[in-house]
């Protein structure tokens, strides 16, 4: 897993997130890896409640591995007329997230056993799956 | 046979009725032989020559000497016609004609038969022409001019002479006016080709201003099946798709946006958004195709276009993705861009 500051996704407010990304196994679901992150860090990724501390991209690979990438909060935003679009959804600050709370859902969801990312070798293993310099994941 | 006299008298000859008979006859017989061939110009005293033969095609009333195929005749009455090595070169009459004669042995090439030359004694300058007029009879003109077509230069300047095709035509009775002007900035070859399949009369009306009338078109695919859960918009993990235009004419600011994806959330009731972020711009739900989910994989296609206007040449449109909740999914995404004016 690797772990990123920035906004390398270009998120309508434009603020800095942490960002946890790693390549899961085949077959993984994105809807599932929601269920099991939010459950393992104890925070909301998705809208349904009202308020969340972040949210997750995916991306099924050529090799029907599944790129995944947890973009935590670290700028609330609550103005429902907030020109990024999310209205009354309240965007709250991530609480912080111990190493050990990662690893455990990187556990729970599943690594690709060829496709290990970390700082240092990740443009190596993003190109091979397919990613170009204007992605995410590579910016 | 030439005139010359039958007898010679001396000093007391007696003429005899035969002798003097004979030479008023070889004068009356060879009177023509006075004037034919000449020996010397002809003037004929400011009056006229009358009563020419018509003379045919290949032996014109008026020929040349050397060149009996070639000089002035007349088909019909009220016509002028020109031969030229026994063929029609030139006919004036009811219907004017003017032809290259001989003709030459060309197959697949365009011979230049006739040259409207007009050169001028001053010193050519940019707008210097040639050009024909064209002539009939209207309600109270006769002639009237009806159009012209000129040729005119833009540059006179030695080796980069550049000229074009004027077409000028009358308009609630003015006076010719240049309505139409064609020129080329390619230096070889075509720089456009023409061409219409005519089955009934067109009406091809051009803005009121400076236009690139050829469209740019611009376009992405992103086939990955990608996810977000995202409330505000962003980027999907693959950026995309985007879209660049850079008009040829920078007059061209108006263009028309289309993007479509299929979508699909997770829950029933979860709406998933796709907008461009237009030159740059935050997207917004005002340009979004929105898509609400009758529940999990229930994917539709949707499309949707924004207009924007005053677009910057070189603009890129990016397409952006979001949710209201759960997990969007969105795979097949495009977008195009063109060009509309």
């Amino acid at each position: 897993m690797r772990t990123r500051i920035g906004n390398p996704s270009n998120e309508a407010h434009g603020q800095p997130m942490r960002v946890h990304d790693w390549i899961a196994p085949v077959g993984t679901i994105p809807d599932t890896v929601l269920t099991q992150a939010q459950s393992s860090l104890g925070v909301k990724l998705e809208g349904s409640t009202g308020e969340m501390h972040g949210y997750i991209n995916t991306s099924k690979r050529p090799d029907g591995s599944l790129y995944i990438a947890i973009h935590l909060y670290d700028v609330e935003c609550i103005d429902s007329n907030c020109r990024g679009g999310h209205g009354p959804i309240k965007l709250l600050v991530a609480p912080p997230v111990p190493p050990g709370l990662l690893v455990a859902m990187k556990a729970t969801v599943g690594e690709h056993p060829q496709h290990k990312l970390t700082n240092s070798n990740a443009e190596a293993v993003l190109i091979g799956l397919g990613f170009t310099p204007n992605d995410g994941p590579r910016r | 046979m030439a005139l010359t006299r039958l007898n010679e008298f001396d000093a007391g000859t007696s003429l005899t009725e035969t002798e003097i008979e004979g030479e008023f006859d070889n004068i009356y017989a060879n009177s023509l032989s006075l004037i034919s061939p000449l020996t010397g110009n002809l003037a004929v005293g400011g009056f006229r020559l009358t009563g020419f033969g018509l003379g045919t095609v290949g032996d014109p009333s008026i020929q040349f000497t050397g060149d009996t195929n070639t000089g002035i005749y007349s088909t019909a009455a009220d016509t002028v016609d020109i031969s030229t090595g026994g063929v029609r070169a030139a006919s004036f009459g009811a219907t004017a004609l003017v032809a290259a004669v001989p003709e030459d042995s060309r197959t697949a090439t365009v011979d230049q038969a006739f040259e409207i030359r007009s050169t001028t004694s001053g010193s050519p300058a940019a707008g210097i022409g040639v050009g024909l007029l064209f002539s009939a009879e209207s309600a109270d003109e006769n002639p009237s001019d009806f159009g012209r077509v000129d040729f005119a230069a833009t540059d006179i300047g030695a080796g980069t002479e550049d000229t074009y095709l004027s077409i000028l035509l009358r308009v609630a009775g003015r006076a010719l006016d240049e309505k139409y002007r064609f020129s080329s900035t390619a230096g070889d070859g075509f720089a456009a080709l023409f061409t219409h399949a005519v089955t009934a009369d067109r009406t091809y009306t051009l803005p009121d201003a400076s236009a690139n009338l050829g469209v740019t078109r611009s376009t992405q695919n992103v086939a990955t099946g990608e996810t977000t859960t995202s409330v505000t918009y962003t980027d999907l993990a693959t950026s995309g798709p985007a879209v660049t235009i850079t008009p040829t004419n920078a007059v061209a600011t108006d263009q028309i946006i289309l993007y479509s994806a299929t979508m699909d959330t997770s829950s029933a009731g979860n709406r998933s958004f796709m907008s461009p972020a237009i030159a740059g711009a935050a997207a917004s739900d005002i340009d979004a195709q929105i898509n609400t989910s009758g529940g999990a994989s229930q994917p539709y296609r949707n499309s949707a276009h924004a207009l924007p206007t005053a677009v910057a040449s070189g603009s890129t449109h990016t397409a952006k993705y979001r949710v209201t909740a759960g997990t969007g999914t969105f795979a097949d995404r495009r977008i195009s861009a063109f060009t509309l004016n």
